[in-house]
């Protein structure tokens, strides 16, 4: 037994190389990804030897290589997949390790973009090639908001092809416990702020859910993560969103969290914070909390879901076993029927920086693409499967077969989603697969009537944003949280912040804001 | 032995107190295991769930056939066995020479070690070394990067100084080198140590899921804890990357994560009762008469 | 520990003029074995802790992925400049992380030498047994998890702690959204997370005390107290001088996972440590350098304090890191 330990410890070592050895061919797609071409060619003379591309989707990983989607392009396109499977994590190790796939993945951001523009990782396209050789998509993007080509400039080169969300176009929806609402005599769901303070007051005071204790709130907050729609509705009304680009009275660009409007919302907030309206605990609850207190009627009221997180939720609201009421925006001083909407334009699908060389390669990316975004058989392949198979149409719209429903395991192993098609319900020309007849019906009964308010300038890679973003969110973060439950003089406090946010710059973001802003007018022209 | 009076509250006391801790140290293994088996109206609702009131055990099938969970939790028990012997093994080889006062140059080995405690080159170089190693998606990457914890090596390193130097001396006069002493003498004598980072060598490779998102892609080599994080810390937005789900499987959200957790944390729970024995007091002292 | 010396026999008979050098090698003749083993462990850290050691060198500089951690262009201490002069929030972010984390080592770091010391006065065996496999299940729990819970708990409208602190007259209190609470909150949903895990190194240490010192302390008339006091304890104490020494090394470190997932903006002020404040930064700007830099810092104090506290425990004759 004496050199017991050391024998293993050389034989782990041994392994571990032998183990290596032999599984090493797929470990570096992306950066030799042309070289393995070479050797094919003397095989196969009569076709062309497939193009090799790397995907660094993190979308719906599919469960195997060679899973059918993945078959079905190469053969359609003559082109051969890398999985580079990763996740989150893994693709930024990767990206910081020189392993550039030449797909990235959707769900970026603005940020990263501009980061991944000036540290040369990502290809710069040219949009008329883009307009070339993706003609429809092309369209479809126009169709919904010309501003989308904007977002893929940094230092006024293009850098991806610009993509839309089509849902990003509604708004979070008020929802309302339609047994309280009965309870306190309203037939229907509020329609201006002073009818919902008074549904909020009496859904606190005269005990909705009857049993007998004061133990109801209208509504708590979204506090855990300020940012993302805390106290949506009632900012809305005021016809601003605290954390987004607006456009002042004066034509320049300004900050929702530092205008009047924001200050006499909070204003209200805070008013009705102090009267004990608001569940005071809401500085820490985040949605799973917000769903669990609306499940079991703690809470009437909620504002942070938009219709298609609604359409999921029906099965619950059955088993909640009380009516809901969806409401529209609510009419307040900004007097339109305002809802919060995180807006339909997206960061742009970016490309490896290899590509910007190969023609070629990028071309035939590009015709992929249009056809993944636009042609119904393509989309259908590679969204569903197989008719018959995995779906059945019904009325002209695809719909899982119900083993694929219950098991959404299965879905990956066919391949289907987002991880070969970056434009699952992003492209006009497919919204029509994506909506079956009972979820359209719910979404005109919600969306219709309302309008949105968003970012006046999407995610556009500003340089000062980069540069300051982080900082500025936290300090409005803060301030937010505690002036709704201050005591003090809310007017005093807010405009401290609006000072200190400007001088921590914000300045400098308004002032860049304003200068893209009018140069995107100008271009319009 | 009879116990006074004073000593009987102090025991009831005692009793009291330990129970109290217990209760709210094993709630939430209770409330997590609760929702799992509930159906959805129960799972999703405000408040405490001290056991499951209309239970269903939609969650618990949807879960367990899952062909990828059990993949997670073959590869998982597999780099938790076999990394803890081999890490333990590792450890002594480096804890026992570490612990003689006579080994040449002692406290230069010591520093260049516990100076890596604090100092290391981060995740980009450590990638691209894994990566010239051939250990990206190799299963021995779960094992080979952290053989040694540092800060285990030096508690046994300790515990190792604090056996009397006699009972070496002895077996030296009898001619017993190094190995053998560590072999036949140390290690039988340090059980309750071994014991003791061998759990932590356990339950760190068990609850280990960092290496399984950085190093590998293989779904066949990946761990519960990934499937785990890929449960629990994914968006609910399913739809927004173009996913579509049964209404079902989105009304059991909520308890199929809570039967993941579950899944993921009962085999390593049942490790520790095994070991116990070994924490037993006075096991040092037999085996020193012994 | 004072038999320890174990002087090599015949070191007493080397002349003393025979050069170092054969010295030294008679020395590693002599522990040939002791080499032998240390040999592959040496083998070990030199590849996978100081192989990649180089990656230091992205702390000060502009890292660019293209051109890899030699080639990318020094920086002049942009990240520390950035840190120490530049960031107006640097200041309480630090005073956050080192109160924070001087807490949990404050009451965090006792509380399971404690634990240890009353399950093992504990008379009834199964239940002992049983009461330590119970009290570390948290530990099995991430941060996430147990999130949703340690919410419910210390609810000040729904939860028990709160309902408990009525009995006394207590007003509720709104632990993890007042300022005021919420470093208290963390220390103690700290210890009630790991307690019981951290009572098994103890646990295996009172395991292998000689029970003749018991015998010999009752002999001498010593109550419970007395022998806890002056058999027990000192008995622990390596090993609680050197969990306590290492534990310093992580002073920087205020437990990121438990922060990011208790915390929200309504006690940023009090809560917001190097570390979440760091992922923040990093989420927007990809900064590998500057989550480099931090970490150097961050080890940096920690060996400062590792290696002082070494120092003073030696002095006090205790077995030390080093």
């Amino acid at each position: 037994m004496k050199h017991g330990k050391k024998v293993i410890l050389a034989s782990v070592l041994a392994l571990s190389l032998m183990a290596g050895c032999s599984s090493n061919s797929s470990n570096n797609p992306g950066t030799n990804a042309s070289q393995t071409n070479d050797a094919k060619e003397s095989s196969g003379t009569e076709k062309e030897a497939p193009i090799e591309i790397s995907i660094g989707s993190t979308w719906n990983l599919p469960s195997a290589d060679g899973n059918p989607t993945q078959k079905y392009l190469e053969e359609k396109y003559n082109v051969k997949f890398v999985n580079m499977n990763l996740t989150d994590e893994s693709f930024k190790l990767k990206l910081a390790s020189n392993e550039i796939p030449d797909i990235f993945p959707g769900t970026l951001q603005e940020a990263d973009m501009a980061n991944y523009a000036r540290q040369g990782i990502i290809a710069v396209i040219s949009t008329d090639e883009i307009k070339q050789y993706m003609p429809k998509y092309s369209a479809d993007i126009d169709a919904i908001d010309t501003a989308a080509w904007g977002i893929a400039l940094v230092d006024g080169k293009n850098y991806g092809v610009p993509r839309i969300w089509l849902n990003g176009r509604y708004g979070f929806i008020p929802t309302y416990n339609g047994a309280w609402l009965n309870k306190i005599g309203y037939t229907e769901a509020p329609k201006t702020l002073e009818e919902y303070e008074d549904v909020l007051t009496k859904f606190r005071n005269d005990d909705p859910d009857g049993n007998g204790k004061k133990d109801t709130y209208g509504m708590t907050g979204r506090g855990k993560a300020a940012r993302n729609q805390l106290f949506n509705e009632v900012f809305a009304s005021y016809g601003v969103n605290p954390y987004q680009f607006m456009l002042a009275a004066d034509g320049t660009v300004t900050w929702g969290g530092i205008t009047d409007q924001a200050k006499e919302a909070v204003k209200k907030i805070n008013q009705w914070y102090n009267a004990d309206l608001i569940d005071p605990e809401f500085l820490t609850d985040d949605n799973d909390q917000i769903t669990t207190k609306w499940n079991s009627q703690k809470i009437g009221m909620k504002d942070t879901f938009m219709y298609h997180h609604l359409f999921g939720m029906l099965e619950q609201d059955k088993a909640n076993g009380f009516p809901v009421v969806y409401g529209k925006g609510l009419i307040g001083p900004a007097g339109k029927t305002y809802v919060m909407s995180n807006g339909p334009l997206q960061t742009p699908l970016m490309f490896g920086k290899q590509l910007e060389k190969d023609d070629k390669k990028r071309i035939k990316i590009l015709q992929m693409l249009e056809d993944l975004a636009t042609n119904d058989e393509v989309y259908l392949k590679t969204t569903y499967g197989e008719e018959g198979v995995s779906y059945d149409m019904v009325d002209g719209v695809p719909v899982w077969k119900k083993e694929y429903l219950d098991t959404p395991q299965l879905q990956n192993d066919l391949g289907t989603g987002g991880y070969y098609n970056p434009f699952v319900d992003r492209s006009l020309s497919n919204a029509k697969f994506q909506m079956p007849a009972d979820k359209q019906a719910f979404s005109d009964k919600l969306n219709a009537g309302n309008e949105i308010i968003s970012d006046l300038l999407g995610p556009t890679p500003l340089e000062s944003k980069t540069q300051y973003l982080a900082n500025l969110n936290t300090l409005e973060d803060s301030f937010y949280s505690k002036v709704m439950v201050t005591k003090g003089d809310v007017e005093k406090e807010f405009e401290s912040f609006k000072a200190e946010w400007l001088k921590a710059g914000g300045q400098q973001m308004l002032d860049e804001a304003t200068k893209v802003y009018k140069e995107r007018q100008e271009a319009l022209k | 032995m009879k116990m006074t009076s004073g000593e009987k509250g102090f025991q009831v006391i005692l009793f009291l107190f330990i129970l109290l801790l217990c209760v709210i140290a094993i709630y939430p293994f209770i409330h997590i295991a609760s929702i799992s088996f509930s159906a959805p109206k129960e799972a999703g609702r405000f408040g405490f769930h001290w056991f499951p009131r209309d239970i269903d055990l939609f969650s618990w099938k949807q879960l367990l056939t899952q062909k990828k969970i059990w993949i997670g939790m073959r590869n998982t028990t597999l780099r938790t066995v076999l990394g803890t012997v081999l890490s333990l093994i590792a450890m002594a080889l480096a804890a026992y020479p570490l612990s003689r006062k006579h080994l040449p140059h002692r406290s230069f080995y010591t520093m260049i070690i516990v100076f890596t405690m604090f100092f290391s080159g981060g995740l980009i170089p450590t990638y691209l070394l894994i990566r010239d190693l051939h250990l990206l998606n190799n299963f021995w990457v779960y094992i080979l990067p952290g053989l040694i914890p540092t800060f285990s090596m030096l508690i046994m390193r300790n515990f190792f100084m604090t056996i009397p130097v006699e009972v070496e001396e002895s077996a030296k006069i009898d001619g017993a080198n190094d190995m053998r002493i560590l072999w036949s003498i140390i290690l039988p004598l340090s059980k309750p140590v071994l014991a003791t980072l061998g759990l932590w060598a356990a339950v760190a490779n068990w609850n280990a899921w960092f290496d399984a998102i950085i190093y590998v892609t293989d779904t066949d080599l990946k761990t519960i804890q990934f499937f785990l994080r890929e449960v629990v810390v994914t968006s609910a937005d399913a739809e927004i990357f173009g996913r579509v789900t049964g209404a079902a499987n989105l009304q059991y959200e909520t308890s199929i994560k809570a039967a993941t957790v579950i899944f993921a944390v009962v085999p390593i729970l049942i490790a520790y009762p095994f070991l116990q024995k070994y924490f037993v007091k006075g096991t040092m002292v037999g085996s020193l008469k012994g | 520990m004072e038999k320890a010396h174990a002087v090599p026999f015949e070191s007493a008979n080397i002349p003393a003029k025979q050069s170092k050098f054969r010295h030294t090698w008679r020395e590693y003749k002599k522990s040939r074995y002791l080499l032998l083993m240390l040999l592959p462990v040496l083998v070990w850290y030199a590849i996978f802790c100081y192989g990649p050691m180089y990656g230091i060198l992205i702390a000060f500089k502009d890292y660019s992925p293209v051109l890899g951690t030699w080639d990318s262009p020094w920086n002049n201490f942009a990240y520390f400049d950035y840190l120490f002069n530049q960031s107006p929030e640097f200041p309480r972010i630090l005073k956050n992380t080192v109160i924070i984390s001087g807490l949990n080592i404050l009451f965090g770091f006792p509380a399971p030498i404690i634990l240890a010391l009353l399950l093992n006065e504990l008379r009834i065996s199964w239940f002992k047994k049983m009461a330590q496999s119970i009290s570390y299940l948290p530990h099995f729990f991430s941060w996430v998890v147990l999130s949703g819970i340690v919410f419910l708990m210390l609810s000040p409208s729904t939860g028990p702690v709160n309902y408990v602190l009525g009995w006394f007259g207590i007003d509720p209190i709104y632990f993890l959204g007042d300022t005021r609470y919420f470093r208290f909150s963390l220390v103690i949903t700290n210890i009630w997370k790991e307690v019981g895990w951290g009572t098994i190194v103890y646990l295996a240490a009172l395991s292998g005390i000689d029970q003749t010192l018991y015998e010999a302390a009752r002999m001498d008339g010593a109550n419970r107290w007395k022998q806890t006091w002056h058999v027990t304890l000192p008995s622990m104490l390596p090993i609680i001088s050197i969990m306590f020494i290492l534990s310093l090394g992580g002073i920087l470190n205020a437990g990121f996972d438990q922060i990011y997932n208790l915390y929200s903006p309504a006690v940023f002020e009090v809560g917001d440590v190097i570390d979440t404040y760091v992922y923040r930064q990093g989420i927007v700007n990809f900064q590998m350098g500057l989550t480099t830099a931090v970490g150097l810092f961050k080890n940096v104090v920690g060996i400062t304090l590792v290696l002082g506290t070494n120092y003073i425990v030696k002095k006090m004759g205790q077995e030390g890191v080093l």
